[in-house]
């Protein structure tokens, strides 16, 4: 047969074998790469539970620190950080979506909003000692907050805002515009169309990123330590639910505290060898709550992502 | 099987039956094709909904439209036809100010509503206002991800219709207005998303109409549908004219051909001829539409 | 380009798709075709009329059937046009045109059989024959009605708007020339009874001629249809 321009099969088969060998090898090195990140992670975390395997039980969990590495629990720790938690989920959640809100809805395409725009991205990687530092100063002194349960949910809430304004951008985007059009071409008001539509559908994406800075703060020890969490705390701060009217009190806003990672902090510098057990376990179990609220995360955007398709 | 003459008198009562008051001579008892002749010259008696008088817009320093003069027929279909870029989209949403929602834009001269005369791009006319009088079809349908229900009866709320009954109703009726009344009403609780293209268009169409607007813009309202879909719409398209005025865009001539009374053809953001769509089509008095519509773009 | 500065109509101009130029082209070229044999029909069956020509009398006879074959081609090319091409405007009239021609031409091809069937019918030219007496009006009717079949052709080829019109100017002509010699054959009858089957026969060939005449107008008619110069008639139903 005369030489044509096309390639006979064998050709074709040739140039083939090569490139589906590269496919192969790239899959190959992809998969191995996972594994190592993996297995480094997984065997970080089986390390920590052989160490601490000692101490897990009951009493971990409802003791306080003592001077003894066997009586030694997390209970004010444990409760401490979940209480942060709280303050800065209800400080960094309606903040950030607001101004994600006004960046993403609202504010006109200048000059000044890229400004804006730049400096919220870069505060991220603002080192979060940064933050302590700026805690201290404002919070604390300023303020006079002190070192209490209250400034370290402010100091972290503003930690995580960038995560959560930018997450929920990201939402917000993935509303299509027919939808906006849709509801503008109705005669809706910005904000009812805010309201309405781009913020329901955004739900999922603004949970998730919620939850993940929080995953994030969760272990954050530089901040807190700065704006001053003493480690050896054996007691609660009061109790926000009271006997008597009005049922609630905010007493534990200003009362001191210490968080997990400081506790763990706190043991691992001890001389002494049996506390390390202490630090292994207190470091798996704030490890797995870590693990837990990401796949809190992946599951509520699972769900979200089920109900609307566009 | 019909005879044509059982057809031409199908089509005669339907239209005596669209044709609220206007007034045509229907004397003879035999129908003929002149029925639909006489149909078009009654209405081009008729009044004016909205009047573009020397309209320009701009996206930036981009003149997208050049002074655009042209009588919008109350209960009428019009139809803007043209090749893409020659602003007919552009002009569509001038109607509803959807160009305000983005930054950058300038509109000048007018388009004037009546019988009240606002301007309908004047900087003193409300946006807002004027999508709650103006309504609009998309190309691609975009129901809510909502209920059927709730899709059809937002716009009712935003006018702050709340009352369960008085929603029912109204969007019962916007319903059988969109003629699919019948393949939802047992779905109405159910999310719109999962009806077919052309079912979603419909209830989008629905939703436009709970409203009551007093012109109903689509925006190629069609282009995404299959041609069982796209004649179901076509259909309801003719049949609203009674109660909405009209203006559509489409790429399909065929179609503009089909649906409507009047079509317009566009060029380079200028207005090139407008007329009854029987003489477009037939006998066009401009070279450049005749050009177009046979195909000879060179 | 999408020009406007004539703004008169151009059928001819080409498309976009090339499929629809070869359409149409095809379409115009058979009714070029056509209109070329049914001119070249009348010709023969003039002449055979004239020259006493029974051969070439039979060859028109004969040729006929080519005739409504093409009509037939005309009609079924251009409803698959209509059908598959949706044409508009110019297109669109072209394609109704295009019929409409094919159908007065085929009307032409006719009364060019029946002047063939006269010519045979008739026996050789005796002393006070009619159509000697008339043989001048019947030549002179025969070049005007040709040249007016032929111009007309010509003008629906070539979109020639000034050349149709002067076809519709002729057809008055035709008639006052058929009146004339109509006129001359009458008289010749009452004067001798012997002749009065060829008389008649003569008087339905030039009526046959003047019938060209009108169809080669109306053809002309078409022209400007197409170019969309109808005249205006009163608004029928």
């Amino acid at each position: 047969m005369a030489a044509t321009a096309h390639l006979t099969l064998e050709e074709i088969r040739k140039g083939l074998s090569w490139r589906k060998q590269l496919d192969k090898a790239f899959t190959v090195l992809g998969l191995a790469l996972l594994f190592c990140c993996l297995g480094i992670l997984a065997i970080l975390f089986f390390d920590l539970v052989r160490d601490g395997s000692s101490r897990f039980g009951w009493d971990f969990f409802t003791s306080f620190p003592s001077r003894k590495a066997e009586n030694a629990g997390i209970l004010s720790a444990a409760v401490g950080t979940m209480l942060i938690m709280v303050v800065t989920a209800l400080v960094a959640l309606p903040l950030g979506v607001a101004a994600a809100i006004y960046l993403e809805e609202y504010a006109p395409k200048n000059w000044f909003t890229g400004i804006i725009e730049i400096n919220v991205t870069n505060l991220a990687g603002v080192p979060s000692i940064i933050y302590g530092l700026l805690a201290l100063g404002l919070f604390v002194y300023q303020f006079n907050f002190g070192q209490s349960v209250l400034t370290a949910g402010l100091t972290l809430a503003l930690l995580i805002l960038p995560i959560v304004i930018v997450a929920t951008r990201e939402s917000l985007r993935a509303v299509p515009k027919a939808i906006r059009e849709a509801a503008y071409g109705l005669g809706a008001t910005r904000w009812e169309v805010t309201k309405d539509h781009v913020l329901p559908y955004s739900t999922g994406g603004i949970l998730t990123g919620l939850i993940l800075g929080l995953s994030r703060a969760i272990g954050e020890t530089a901040p807190i330590i700065t704006i001053g969490a003493l480690s050896f705390i054996a007691f609660l701060p009061p109790s926000p639910v009271t006997g008597e009217f009005p049922f609630l009190n905010f007493e534990w806003l200003m009362s001191e505290f210490t968080a997990m990672p400081i506790q763990m902090f706190n043991w691992v510098s001890r001389p002494d060898q049996a506390f390390q057990a202490n630090a292994a376990a207190a470091g798996a179990i704030l490890l797995g709550m870590t693990l837990a609220m990401n796949a809190v995360a992946i599951w509520i955007r699972y769900r979200f992502r089920k109900k609307i398709s566009w | 099987m019909n005879t044509i003459s059982d057809t031409m008198t199908a089509n005669k009562s339907r239209q005596a039956a669209t044709m609220q008051g206007e007034t045509s001579a229907q004397d003879s008892d035999t129908p003929s094709l002149s029925i639909l002749m006489d149909d078009r010259k009654a209405s081009r008696a008729n009044a004016a909904k909205a009047s573009a008088e020397k309209l320009n817009f701009w996206y930036g320093s981009n003149q997208a439209l050049k002074n655009i003069n042209l009588v919008i027929p109350e209960h009428q279909v019009s139809a803007l036809i043209g090749p893409s870029g020659c602003g007919k989209s552009t002009f569509l949403r001038c109607f509803n100010r959807m160009h305000d929602l983005q930054a950058d834009t300038k509109y000048e001269g007018a388009i004037t509503l009546r019988p009240d005369n606002v301007n309908l791009v004047g900087p003193e006319t409300d946006p807002i206002e004027v999508r709650m009088r103006i309504g609009m079809v998309f190309q691609k349908p975009n129901p809510f991800p909502k209920s059927v229900f709730e899709n059809v009866a937002y716009g009712l709320r935003l006018r702050g219709v709340n009352g369960r009954t008085e929603l029912a109703e109204r969007v019962e009726k916007a319903l059988r207005a969109a003629a699919i009344w019948d393949e939802v009403k047992d779905r109405l609780n159910e999310s719109a998303l999962a009806l077919s293209g052309g079912q979603m268009q419909r209830v989008c169409i629905a939703r436009a109409l709970a409203t009551d607007p007093e012109i109903l813009l689509f925006d190629e309202p069609t282009s995404a549908l299959d041609p069982i879909a796209t004649a179901k719409i076509e259909e309801l398209i003719t049949e609203l004219r009674s109660r909405v005025t009209i203006l559509i865009v489409t790429h399909n001539m065929q179609q503009a051909a089909r649906v409507s009374d009047f079509t317009a053809f566009m060029y380079l953001g200028e207005l090139v001829e407008v007329d009854a769509t029987s003489k477009i089509f037939t006998n066009p008095s401009k070279k450049a539409t005749e050009d177009y519509i046979t195909g000879r773009y060179g | 380009m999408l020009a406007d500065a004539m703004d008169r109509s151009d059928p001819t101009e080409p498309h976009t798709s090339s499929l629809v130029d070869e359409s149409v082209a095809g379409l115009r070229m058979h009714a070029l075709e056509m209109g070329a044999l049914v001119i070249e029909q009348v010709a023969c069956a003039v002449r055979a009329l004239v020259d006493r020509d029974p051969g070439l009398a039979q060859v028109v006879l004969v040729r006929e059937s080519r005739v409504d074959q093409y009509e037939k081609q005309l009609d079924r090319d251009s409803l698959t046009f209509i059908a598959l091409q949706q044409p508009v405007a110019n297109d669109l009239r072209l394609a109704r045109a295009i019929v409409r021609i094919g159908r007065e031409l085929e009307r032409a091809g006719d009364e060019a059989k029946k002047i063939a069937r006269f010519a045979l019918s008739l026996d050789k030219a005796n002393e006070g024959d009619p159509v000697l007496a008339v043989a001048r009006q019947l030549r002179h009717m025969s070049a005007l009605s040709g040249s007016m079949l032929r111009n007309a052709v010509r003008a629906a080829d070539e979109m020639n708007l000034e050349l149709a019109r002067s076809v519709l100017e002729r057809d008055a002509e035709l008639d006052a020339e058929f009146a004339a010699a109509l006129r001359l054959v009458m008289s010749y009858v009452l004067q001798d009874h012997r002749f009065l089957r060829p008389t008649i026969d003569t008087i339905f060939a030039l009526k046959g001629l003047e019938r060209i005449g009108d169809h080669a107008a109306n053809i002309a008619e078409q022209v400007l249809y197409m170019l969309g110069q109808e005249r205006r008639e009163a608004d029928a139903a």
